[in-house]
């Protein structure tokens, strides 16, 4: 029994990892911190650990799809990420991906119904 | 915030800061702090330590290194050699005990244990020496991967080699079996070597090889071995004659020459008394005995070894280069 859900927990996970990223690009139109994008996904019932997200940040940065500043005119420094135009291609591209992608797993889902 | 949580937060931070690199170390700090100062807002220290987990696996997902030795991609290979070497190894061990045990079966409870410290020590170092040719083989190959960063097309697809161009697994098999026998022989019973003669109670041998300078001679022989397993190794990878396989098979018989040359002409691998201790112990019911006692001469002996190992080297080569050339392909090129 907990084998199985060893299992589950880590297919799950593998489910998800894949739609973290268009995840993450669909929220920074507008600049946030890390801690807020955390919270307003959440609130959209996508969990995301904060130990996953915060290093995802700093690869899309270097991959160019995010840029990042930090703001220190508040009590405490904070580092805003937003999209670059190369993110909001890229975003729109996998979008356009994911969409397809659900269309098409609805339909060979519905077949294999159980 | 009282000062403890302050103290546990500069540790929880130093932890997953000590282990990033260090020109991220800066700014990864900062929003470390970012974030367990938004955190706290609505969770008690506990509950973000909770959630953020493991120092060592936070700093991990910063560095997003490799985290393998050994790559999928030569897996399977090296399993595989693996096997072959552990296997060689205890059945070297174990027939080297047999033997022991079979010449003074007074001493087999020593022969046992020294067979089973052994099989550590030997499995130990037979695992670390594979793990690290096969880490090597997989960095350096990383390099030549990283140089062409060519897209994948049908025309890379290699002709399937030749029959004969074909290097068989049995064969290398066979290799690295012998190699790795005559390893564990040389390690562990070099006095063996030589004339053997018993009473009818006791074994008597008198080893042809130097016994008294063997700490300086074993060295040379173990890394000409390990030239010619290393050379093994590629042949088995490869599994085709290719440039690699034969540049491989050049270098490594070119370094068991030279050592070769170095322990038979240079170091004394000779036993001096061989001789002496024959007249003294073998019966005269031995028929050879005089013409063996008369003919002995180290410097012909040595010459002769020498002679065999550089044309058996040579042939090697010689084969290695005409089959690579007649019906094997360079790496890469059509």
């Amino acid at each position: 029994m907990a084998e199985e859900k060893d299992l589950m927990a880590n297919l799950t996970s593998e489910l998800r990892r894949g739609t973290l990223i268009l995840s993450v690009l669909s929220q920074l139109s507008e600049a946030k911190y890390g801690y807020a994008l955390v919270q307003s996904l959440e609130e959209k019932g996508v969990e995301i650990d904060p130990n996953t997200l915060y290093p995802l940040l700093r690869r899309l940065e270097k991959q160019g799809l995010l840029s990042s500043e930090w703001d220190v005119g508040e009590s405490k420094p904070r580092k805003y990420y937003r999209r670059t135009f190369l993110g909001d291609d890229i975003y729109r591209e996998l979008k356009a991906q994911w969409e397809q992608l659900s269309v098409n797993m609805e339909r060979i889902l519905r077949e294999g119904s159980i | 915030m009282t000062d403890r949580d302050r103290e546990l937060i500069n540790r929880y931070v130093y932890e997953v800061t000590r282990r990033v690199p260090k020109e991220q170390r800066d700014e990864i700090e900062l929003e470390l702090r970012e974030l367990i100062g938004d955190m706290l807002e609505g969770l008690t220290l506990d509950q973000v330590f909770a959630k953020l987990g493991d120092p060592a696996v936070f700093a991990r997902k910063y560095r997003e290194d490799k985290n393998y030795v050994i790559s999928p991609e030569y897996y399977d290979n090296y399993v595989w050699v693996m096997k072959i070497v552990l296997i060689c190894v205890w059945a070297g061990l174990f027939i080297s005990m047999v033997v022991q045990c079979i010449i003074d079966y007074t001493n087999i409870f020593y022969e046992t244990a020294r067979f089973i410290s052994g099989l550590m020590t030997g499995s130990v170092g037979a695992f670390g020496a594979v793990t690290l040719v096969f880490a090597f083989m997989e960095r350096q190959k990383i390099k030549v991967e990283l140089k062409k960063d060519k897209a994948w097309t049908p025309d890379m697809l290699n002709p399937i080699p030749a029959k004969k161009a074909r290097i068989s697994r049995g064969d290398c098999v066979a290799s690295l079996v012998f190699i790795m026998i005559f390893a564990c022989i040389l390690i562990f019973v070099p006095q063996f070597i030589g004339a053997c003669s018993t009473d009818g109670k006791e074994v008597t041998c008198i080893s042809i090889f130097n016994m008294d300078r063997w700490g300086m001679i074993l060295p040379v022989f173990l890394i000409a071995l390990m030239a010619a397993f290393v050379d093994e190794i590629i042949r088995l990878v490869a599994g085709c004659y290719c440039r690699s396989v034969m540049l491989s098979s050049i270098i490594a018989n070119g370094i068991q020459v030279i050592l070769s040359a170095l322990v038979l002409k240079v170091l004394p691998i000779w036993n001096p008394d061989f001789v002496f201790e024959l007249e003294l112990n073998l019966s005269e019911s031995f028929h050879w005995k005089e013409q063996l006692i008369n003919r002995w001469n180290a410097d012909l002996v040595s010459d002769i070894i020498l002679g065999i190992i550089i044309i058996a080297s040579a042939i090697e080569v010689g084969l290695t280069v005409y089959r690579t050339l007649r019906y094997g392909r360079a790496l890469g090129v059509r």
